[in-house]
């Protein structure tokens, strides 16, 4: 799909809202930095370079369906009911932060385990006969693990409404997608299973659009899909990484090239009008909003020690009611 | 007229109980339906509630654990078979860092409520593996319950019991009893708590404790040493993880004395954490030390040498009478 091509949806009054939620993304990454290498933050992954395939995921996911993000789902996250408040205080080491508006499952840090959970809610979801689907996402290492062939395997056999979005961003940490596999085609993954499957160039908005619809369609008639989205990662890892340890200036400037913000700014000023003033206007409105969010942040009163012994178990055990009031007492004396 | 069943029974009945009372809970597990498990627990279940309730699965441990969570997120209430404790380990990293873990990470939020059940123990000459006896790994996990029947009856009153706990459950069920014991099924409407000791036997002399499998052999060296005009407290612990502290305890109070018994390895295990809280709690009130009774930290051996490994009766019996003296 070519941008001189959109299709009725996204005619500007669509665009522009997923180039606002990009942009926000983008610009509270940059605070998210700041605020780590300012001791606010423990650690933070970010998103840049792989916005368009989350704004998409996020644009197209009914309320009532459910997202399984991994790590680096922030832009769709945002657009799920996540306040930039919420993802804060999750990366600044507060379960606070986890807070579920549509029931989404929290963010996944270890590798590929999140694949199950979302076959295990779609299997739900089929048993009740909800017409939802589950979107799962998973980076290209997620591929190497047995978590994710025995998700798409339960999720074929059962026939699941469900979509896995591979994010290739080329990148597990420092390990490129050649050295994590001999079959760099992840599509073919899902030959294995049975499933259906879908490539998609993950920094074009157009594309994401139209291949997420389709595999959308064919999730909601219980046939699950598996889409290899190619990205880049235009961030570190993580806070506590270095890129350029492992990846060449020339690559690093390869990347920027795709960088799908500029892409779609670039379609909005040709196709739209979109003028530096327009952009500069929006910028310094998110800016703005991400100050109270940050603000009311740093006023946060932190945690008090005695929390960290609720929501163990449904109703605390007499033995941790003990170790609670142990600290209690370690910690008033 | 009353019906006698064994401890497989028991856990049939339960499951029965609990699919027909709760139209969301499904059992899944590896050969669970057509042929009603290698043990037969789940047997006729398939038939009665149909394929998308008590499924056959692919042949995947980590797979079960994970997608258990999925459905538990979504009011299902899964009950998952792994078919032999020495088979759940790959389900570990989903059991430990998302099943126990999910409530405390979302504040309450979503919350993972099911029951996963396995045969543990050994003594009916498996191959290796299918004998293990590593329960000291699961009760080391925040977050998990772990509870053990030892009998037909207590096999069916503490399944329904645990389906109306809201927690992740591993449920160990006493391989070498599934089918050695016989009982009148008696006790439908009687209410178990999960997390509670069972005093068996009150006694003044000592307090003696044990679970699952070896509450046989507890049993019978109870009676034998009543013989002997020695009476013994003897504690069923049911609940590895809680541990009921004040039952145990107020009973160690009474007797001063405590013999643990356990099939387990004795490093860092159960019968040694509860040795280390009583004499943290009774140091000053006991009149001799702990005994504990182990299995041997080389583990589980193959079928040739399990009578070496597992104590019998006599066994168990000889040290505690030369502990007393």
């Amino acid at each position: 799909m070519k941008a001189n091509k959109l299709t009725e949806q996204l005619q500007f009054k669509a665009l522009l809202p997923l180039y606002q939620y990009m942009l926000k993304s983008r610009l509270l990454e940059n605070r998210m930095v700041t605020l780590q290498r300012h001791g606010l933050l423990a650690t933070y992954a970010g998103a840049s370079g792989q916005e368009a395939l989350y704004v998409a995921i996020g644009y197209l996911l009914k309320k009532e369906d459910v997202h399984v993000p991994y790590y680096r789902d922030q832009p769709t996250m945002l657009m799920r009911g996540y306040k930039p408040i919420d993802l804060i205080r999750y990366w600044s080491g507060s379960e606070a932060g986890n807070t579920i508006p549509y029931k989404d499952l929290p963010i996944c840090v270890p590798i590929a385990t999140q694949c199950l959970h979302a076959a295990g809610v779609a299997y739900a979801q089929k048993f009740k006969q909800t017409e939802q689907i589950t979107l799962v996402t998973l980076g290209d290492g997620a591929t190497s693990k047995g978590d994710f062939y025995e998700a798409i395997n339960f999720a074929s056999l059962y026939e699941l409404p469900i979509v896995f979005v591979i994010n290739d961003n080329g990148w597990a940490i420092s390990t490129p997608l050649d050295k994590q596999t001999k079959e760099c085609d992840l599509t073919k993954k899902a030959y294995s299973v049975g499933m259906k499957h879908l490539t998609v160039d993950g920094t074009d908005m157009n594309e994401c659009i139209a291949t997420l619809t389709n595999a959308i369609e064919f999730a909601r008639s219980n046939q699950p899909v598996l889409i290899h989205a190619k990205t880049v990662r235009l961030c570190d890892h993580t806070t506590a990484d270095d890129a350029k340890r492992y990846k060449s200036k020339i690559l690093i400037n390869d990347e920027k090239q795709q960088d799908p913000i500029k892409k779609l700014k670039k379609t909005l000023v040709e196709f739209y009008n979109w003028q530096e003033k327009d952009d500069f206007a929006l910028i310094n409105k998110i800016q703005k909003e991400l100050d109270k969010d940050i603000d009311t942040f740093k006023k946060d009163h932190v945690q008090t020690p005695e929390t960290m012994f609720e929501h163990c178990y449904e109703n605390m055990p007499e033995s941790l009611k003990q170790q609670q009031s142990e600290l209690n007492h370690d910690t008033t004396n | 007229m009353t019906q006698q069943i064994d401890l497989a029974t028991g856990i049939n009945l339960g499951l029965d109980y609990i699919l027909s009372t709760n139209p969301n809970s499904l059992l899944m597990g590896e050969d669970i339906g057509v042929n009603g498990g290698v043990f037969r627990v789940t047997d006729g279940l398939q038939q009665k509630y149909g394929q998308t309730r008590v499924l056959d699965t692919p042949l995947a441990e980590n797979m079960l654990a994970g997608i258990g969570l999925g459905m538990a997120t979504r009011g299902i209430y899964p009950i998952i078979e792994f078919q032999f404790m020495g088979f759940i380990y790959p389900a570990l990293e989903q059991i430990i860092s998302h099943i126990t873990k999910l409530r405390k990470r979302t504040e309450g939020r979503l919350s993972c409520p099911m029951l996963m059940r396995t045969p543990y123990g050994c003594g009916i000459y498996a191959p290796e593996h299918h004998s293990e006896s590593t329960e000291s790994i699961f009760a080391s996990i925040p977050g998990l319950r772990v509870i053990t029947p030892s009998t037909p009856t207590r096999a069916f009153e503490l399944l329904v019991a645990a389906h109306k706990v809201n927690d992740p459950i591993l449920y160990l069920e006493p391989t070498i009893m599934y089918r050695s014991l016989k009982q009148d099924f008696i006790a439908h409407q009687c209410p178990t708590k999960i997390d509670q000791c069972i005093v068996e036997q009150t006694g003044n002399d000592l307090t003696l404790i044990a679970w699952g499998a070896y509450m046989n052999e507890a049993r019978k060296v109870t009676d034998n040493l009543r013989e002997k005009n020695i009476h013994v407290e003897l504690i069923d612990l049911v609940s590895l993880r809680p541990i009921d502290y004040p039952t145990i305890i107020s009973s160690v109070k009474k007797t001063g004395r405590c013999a643990i018994i356990q099939e387990a390895p004795k490093t860092l295990s159960i019968a040694n954490e509860i040795a280390s809280n009583l004499y943290e709690s009774l140091w000053s009130k006991l009149h001799q030390p702990i005994l504990t009774v182990c299995g041997y930290d080389c583990g589980v051996p193959y079928p040739q040498q399990e009578q070496y490994y597992r104590q019998d009766v006599n066994s168990i019996q000889t040290k505690v009478l030369s502990w007393l003296n």
